[in-house]
């Protein structure tokens, strides 16, 4: 389904970013963000996500390409013009004005009344549940605590675009994981649109409508959380997004979105194959761990038998390494009631659905 | 066991030393302006040891003597536009500099703090002829100009310093908090950064307060300032009121220079605090 041009919040159109004129940090983006949608930039450091984020903040001017908020380009308009929220990874509170003097700033700057500025800092606390801390400074909150407040002095004065910049990345992991839910709650509640640079993978995956997965200053993919797990577009999607078990081989046979691969140890397998492969081209597979089954015998295409090479107990589910003729494959089995995990050294059959096997051009190695 | 010992009484010799030729400079240092403070309570007419008795009768002289008085209020006078002056373009010229690349960075700081290298009469002697063309030799605001032009590097390397260890986030949250340059910095930046600035003030004002090279050669002959009445009072006439005029220079010097230190304290605090 195409989204409607007035759906449409965000327009990227060309846009390269050069900081030394040579080197392209991004080039040519072009990406659309829907309004009201949680879209997350997914890359390692140095991908361009972030340089992406500060562009559109209106930090940093593009090379080339051109912005657009609302329909209306942004070339020449400056940060405080721009009507963006902005969640900072350092979360840059004000250290010399409290919490509520905090929030309040921005509708200061819009010069609202003190009676709607009075009201709607109240309604920010609540939102981020930091009644009762209005009076407090910045130096006597916990980092949670700061990171809420950063959360509402950037959604105070009801914009219609926030940005956020790793604002998890100082939290522990625990409180990490609430917050992001906090996160989904208060998107859903507010219907606001937001733009979320990240790292981790997991985190874009928990939160996202769609994620854009960044690499070299481009985007490899854009794509929801699960269309991005189930159906990666290159191998090094399928790398950065979730655990993946990589096999380098040549091509054999084709057929009909299928292929045969000859892997490097002799072994041969089937695999789905998403883009146009030739016969003999070398190509990386991609296989999770989760849909290698262990033990089980299935209608499945590939059959194999491995020795388990080490388990590790992970509660829920085991961590196996299988040594498959010279290859090593990690697979999950889970710890259920009806299922036995199998101790190193066992001699196991492996089996995988070819649909649950990728074929990627092997030459993006990056 | 004796070489042991040997080597700690080595040790708490070189110790006493340290200690020793520490309290040594202090005292060379100090000794000088603590000096004057008895003589400006002295009952006699003559500056010398010992006192023959304590009073205030110099100090009385001062506060009613109209050229101690005027040179006093032109002393303030002076000191407090080039404080004002300074730090106003040195918290500019500090905001400037670190948006500079670090090439650019180095050479203009380097032009900026020149007048602390600079023999101070030779800023006399070049303003002097200078101004003399311009027509500003002998007048309250020429010497204004070349005051600032040697409080100027101290407001810098205050005001710089304080920048070093601020955010630059936080001027971007400020933009997109809907705040514009000018009240992004005078909400956020400014109140963070006033312990720089007020240190550069303080430095600013005691450079002019008690500045005399300047005077002399650009402040025209009715021009008197504490330290120049200091001066000529030292060669023409000497009273205690001189030792009366110098103890309120070295009193104001040290009051400020606390004032700062407090302040400085106090945003130490209120940064470690925000660092947690």
């Amino acid at each position: 389904m195409k989204p409607n041009a007035d759906e449409i919040l965000v327009r990227f159109n060309g846009v390269n970013k050069s900081y030394d004129g040579s080197n392209l940090v991004v080039s040519d983006l072009n990406l659309e963000v829907r309004r009201g949608e949680f879209l997350s930039l997914l890359g390692a450091s140095g991908s361009g996500k972030t340089t992406t984020l500060m562009m559109l903040a209106g930090f940093e001017r593009p090379s080339s390409g051109a912005i657009e908020l609302g329909g209306k380009p942004l070339d020449n308009v400056p940060p405080w013009q721009r009507d963006i929220g902005i969640v900072f990874q350092s979360y840059a509170l004000f250290p010399h004005m409290t919490v509520a003097d905090n929030i309040a700033f921005p509708l200061k700057q819009r010069r609202r009344s003190a009676a709607e500025i009075d009201e709607r800092v109240k309604a920010m606390l609540a939102l981020v549940k930091l009644e009762g801390m209005a009076d407090r400074l910045p130096a006597q909150l916990s980092g949670g605590q700061q990171q809420r407040v950063a959360l509402a002095r950037a959604l105070v004065f009801d914009p219609a675009l926030v940005l956020m910049d790793e604002p998890l990345g100082a939290l522990d992991k625990r409180l990490r994981e609430h917050m992001q839910l906090e996160l989904k709650r208060i998107h859903e509640r507010l219907g606001v649109t937001i733009v979320y640079v990240t790292h981790d993978q997991g985190e874009a995956l928990v939160m996202s409508d769609r994620v854009a997965v960044f690499a070299g200053g481009r985007i490899r993919q854009l794509a929801s959380p699960t269309e991005l797990y189930e159906r990666p577009a290159d191998a090094l999607v399928a790398d950065f997004v979730g655990e993946n078990n990589r096999l380098e081989g040549k091509v054999t046979k084709i057929a009909e979105g299928h292929c045969q691969v000859t892997l490097g140890n002799g072994l041969v397998v089937t695999a789905m194959a998403p883009q146009p492969l030739d016969p003999g081209q070398s190509v990386v597979l991609a296989l999770r761990p989760e849909r290698v089954v262990v033990g089980a015998v299935e209608s499945a295409e590939n059959h194999q038998t491995a020795i388990v090479a080490s388990v590790v107990y992970l509660g829920d589910h085991a961590r196996l390494e299988l040594a498959v003729g010279g290859l090593t494959l990690v697979a999950k089995v889970p710890n259920d009631a009806r299922y036995r995990a199998p101790q190193a050294g066992e001699r196991v059959t492996i089996a995988w659905r070819s649909e649950d096997c990728r074929a990627f051009a092997g030459n993006d190695r990056n | 066991m004796k070489s042991d010992r040997s080597v700690t009484m080595t040790e708490r010799v070189f110790d006493l030393g340290a200690k020793l030729i520490a309290v040594l400079v202090a005292i060379f240092l100090v000794t000088p302006i603590l000096v004057i403070f008895p003589l400006s309570f002295t009952s006699d007419s003559l500056m010398i040891f010992p006192l023959p008795g304590v009073s205030m009768r110099w100090y009385v002289d001062f506060f009613t003597n109209p050229v101690w008085l005027t040179a006093l209020r032109n002393s303030l006078m002076l000191a407090v536009v080039t404080m004002v002056v300074a730090t106003v373009l040195g918290t500019l010229a500090a905001l400037g500099l670190v948006r500079l690349s670090r090439g650019w960075r180095s050479v203009v700081s380097t032009l900026l703090l020149s007048p602390l290298i600079v023999p101070v009469i030779i800023i006399g002697v070049g303003t002097f002829f200078y101004f003399a063309r311009l027509g500003l030799a002998g007048s309250f605001f020429g010497l204004v100009l070349a005051h600032t032009v040697l409080a100027l590097p101290l407001v810098v390397i205050a005001v710089t310093a304080t920048l070093e260890g601020f955010d630059p986030n936080l001027v971007r949250a400020a933009y997109a908090s809907g705040a514009s340059p000018f009240p992004a910095f005078w909400h956020v930046t400014r109140p963070l950064i006033m312990p720089g600035i007020a240190t550069g003030a303080t430095f600013a004002f005691i450079t002019s307060f008690d500045e005399i090279v300047c005077v002399i050669f650009l402040g025209g002959p009715e021009f008197r300032t504490l330290p120049r009445q200091i001066w000529s009072g030292a060669k023409e006439t000497v009273t205690p009121t001189i030792a009366v005029a110098a103890v309120l220079l070295v009193v104001a010097s040290v009051v400020m220079t606390l004032v700062v230190e407090a302040l400085r304290k106090r945003a130490q605090r209120l940064s470690k605090g925000a660092a947690t």
